[in-house]
């Protein structure tokens, strides 16, 4: 039990710190580290709040969630939009660090396939992975911490806020991956707070140091990159070994299918048990290809904008739905 | 069985996506490995040094030739795209290793330059960039020294790492001008056989503030915390050289707000004619004229660009993160600059 509390850990970091790894593409950094670390700060303190007393509440009743149609719609829809949304994002990120790709087709392709593939192998094995997958991230954050060591120039950090506060509200980020962490970890109330506020905290930690290291490599560059840890991904090299990105591209390409298999497979058994499996991988696939081409017609602002109203939407929902419950057992 | 036909199926997805299907062999790449950038009637020229080898039996017969493609345009981005369509290949820019901007280029678009190399995600970051005198046409015309040129680069023989600066390095003020020092590239026919950093350009708000020669250099890379050791030669007498290492500059501000900066480190040996000079008194006394020599020199570069409101090594960090509010009533009272704010102290001891 134990070893799975920690293997759904690993999962939700994985998936947490693919953000943090590879940034949305609409817009550059344009927040300098302190600015970004004291935002982040609050950000990270207000949901860990809010989802630690959701988590005080109504944990024990947290398992009659899907038994509710409309909520099971709800996180269905949500899971779904987040996978596509994940996929949007990675074939944008691997346009960017390749020269030479395979068509969009292609890439579709091969990402649905392994979704597929996600949703008919059992929970444990898609866990198992993203614990080995969760261990190379960790080797590879190591790897550019290490290499860009003698990059550092204490010099470069900044002391002031960054003045303009338009960028702060696009960073605002309500991750899907809150509720992906209720549904999957099945654990006792005082056991779920705590993993919880590891999980923050890993993320948090994480994010830290590579602000910091950020702007200690690039100095005022750091606000002008689009991908700033990709850069420093670039710009770092160990003995006589340069341009070691690609394997650091390979390892987050490959926590963004982790991201995006368990947010289907997970949806595919959201819905009702009475359909055949095949019937709902293949009603699932559909929807994401619908939202997928969604997701590319609009921007990647409405894009964010519409997960994190979607993600707090159905976690107030979730709330009412287990309140009303309790009542009416009382 | 169905295990066997599932590995089947996996390895043929893995053939289809390792480029089988649209694959761009190596010979069909053209491998850029540097870029120079001028301005003609305010429009961009660029020019991009394309690497090819002509294949050949033996080792010893295979040479490398270098191609220059030079082409106009209103921004970066299209002036090296009409670069690239002068030549049939597809341009792979991942070894991309030298930027060489011509002077004028240095002082009105600079920012733009960087922007464009900063964002650009198939070069490398760690792009080297120097300003130059030359022009396209000479780059045409002397294309067989560019090989040699870009071996040297990756060796570091003609000039080392510290020298160059990465793109990344570059540092901009409020207006986007360009605060700080730029290498320049200097060409076998200036000097005899030789090409190389020859001197350093400091600017100041994009325009030129004052050159450091060649000998000078090492006390600048001494400043921006770039050496860990030096070799001095010609201290007291023309034969006498000391060699030095484990250098380390110390910073502290102190009650009147001026800025220490102290320079440790570790004499090893110390030379006359290429012989050791072992009486004891003879060496301490070459010590210390090689610490006034270090110190002078050092104030002198100081003395060129902080004094002169030109912080090229964010000496005013130190200021602001010791005391923000008292820095920044210096700055409003335009007194931070003022001479004597900063002083530079060379210790280096005989081992």
């Amino acid at each position: 039990m134990r070893q799975k509390n920690l293997s759904v850990n690993a999962l939700i970091i994985v998936c947490m710190l693919c953000d943090i790894i590879i940034r949305p593409f609409y817009s550059v950094m344009a927040l300098n580290a302190r600015t970004s670390i004291v935002f982040s700060f609050i950000l990270s303190a207000f949901i860990t709040i809010i989802v630690l007393a959701f988590i005080a509440i109504f944990n024990d009743k947290f398992e009659n969630v899907d038994k509710n149609k409309t909520i099971c719609l709800c996180y269905y829809i949500l899971f779904i939009f987040s996978s596509a949304a994940s996929i949007v994002k990675t074939e944008q990120f691997y346009r960017y660090t390749s020269s030479d790709t395979v068509s969009l087709a292609a890439f579709l392709f091969c990402i649905v396939l392994v979704c597929v593939y996600a949703s008919f192998v059992p929970s444990s094995s898609l866990l198992k992975s993203a614990k080995a997958v969760f261990l190379l991230l960790i080797f590879s954050l190591i790897i550019i911490i290490i290499s860009n060591q003698s990059n550092i120039s204490f010099q470069n950090l900044q002391f002031n806020l960054t003045k303009s506060n338009s960028n702060l509200w696009y960073s605002f980020n309500l991750a899907p991956e809150i509720l992906l962490f209720m549904y999957l970890d099945k654990s006792k109330k005082a056991v779920k707070l705590l993993n919880f506020t590891a999980i923050i905290f890993a993320v948090f930690a994480v994010y830290f140091i590579f602000a910091i290291l950020g702007e200690l490599v690039l100095g005022t560059n750091f606000v002008a990159q689009s991908q700033p840890l990709h850069t420093l991904a670039r710009l770092g090299n160990l003995s006589v070994f340069k341009r070691i990105d690609s394997f650091h591209t390979g390892i987050w390409l490959l926590c963004m299918t982790v991201k995006i298999s368990t947010f289907f497979s997970v949806a595919v058994n959201l819905l009702p048990e009475k359909f055949k499996l095949s019937k709902r991988i293949i009603f699932s696939v559909i929807f994401i290809l619908f939202s997928c081409g969604l997701f590319y017609s609009i921007s990647t602002a409405l894009l964010k904008l519409l997960l994190n109203v979607l993600t707090a939407f159905v976690l107030a929902l979730s709330a009412i739905f287990l309140k009303a419950r309790q009542v009416t057992k009382a | 069985m169905k295990n066997a036909l599932k590995f089947v199926f996996c390895l043929l997805l893995v053939f289809m996506l390792a480029s089988c299907t649209r694959q761009v062999g190596i010979g069909d790449k053209a491998i850029v490995k540097g870029v120079i950038v001028n301005l003609e009637n305010n429009k961009y020229e660029v020019s991009i040094i394309v690497l090819t080898c002509k294949p050949s039996s033996q080792i010893s017969e295979i040479k490398e030739e270098a191609n220059v493609y030079t082409a106009l345009g209103e921004t970066m981005q299209e002036a090296i795209s009409n670069a690239e369509k002068l030549q049939n290949k597809t341009p792979f820019y991942a070894q991309n290793e030298l930027l060489f901007i011509s002077e004028k280029a240095a002082a009105e678009k600079l920012f733009d330059i960087s922007k464009y190399f900063l964002r650009e995600d198939a070069s490398r970051p760690s792009l080297s960039v120097f300003v130059t005198q030359k022009n396209a046409d000479y780059f045409k015309s002397s294309a067989k020294i560019l090989p040699d040129i870009i071996r040297s680069t990756e060796r570091g023989d003609k000039f080392s790492s510290k020298e160059a600066l990465k793109i990344t390095q570059l540092k901009f003020n409020e207006n986007n001008k360009f605060d700080g020092y730029l290498p320049q590239f200097t060409f076998k026919d200036e000097v005899d056989s030789f090409f190389g950093t020859e001197k350093i350009i400091v600017y100041k708000n994009s325009e030129k503030s004052f050159e450091i020669a060649k000998n000078d250099i090492i006390y600048l890379f001494l400043l921006n915390n770039k050496l860990n050791k030096l070799q001095l030669s010609a201290i007291s007498s023309e034969n006498i050289s000391i060699r030095a290492d484990g250098l380390l500059l110390s910073y502290h501000v102190d009650d009147n707000f001026n800025l220490k900066i102290f320079l440790t480190g570790n004499i090893r040996s110390i030379q006359e004619n290429d012989a050791d000079i072992c009486d004891k008194k003879e060496a301490m006394k070459v010590a210390i004229s090689a610490n006034q020599a270090i110190t002078e020199k050092c104030e002198k570069i100081i003395f060129d660009s902080f004094y002169k409101q030109n912080d090229i090594f964010n000496f005013a960090w130190w200021f602001e993160a010791e005391d923000k509010t008292r820095y920044e009533k210096l700055l409003k009272e335009d007194s931070l600059y003022q001479n004597g704010r900063i002083e530079f102290v060379s210790c280096l001891k005989i081992i």
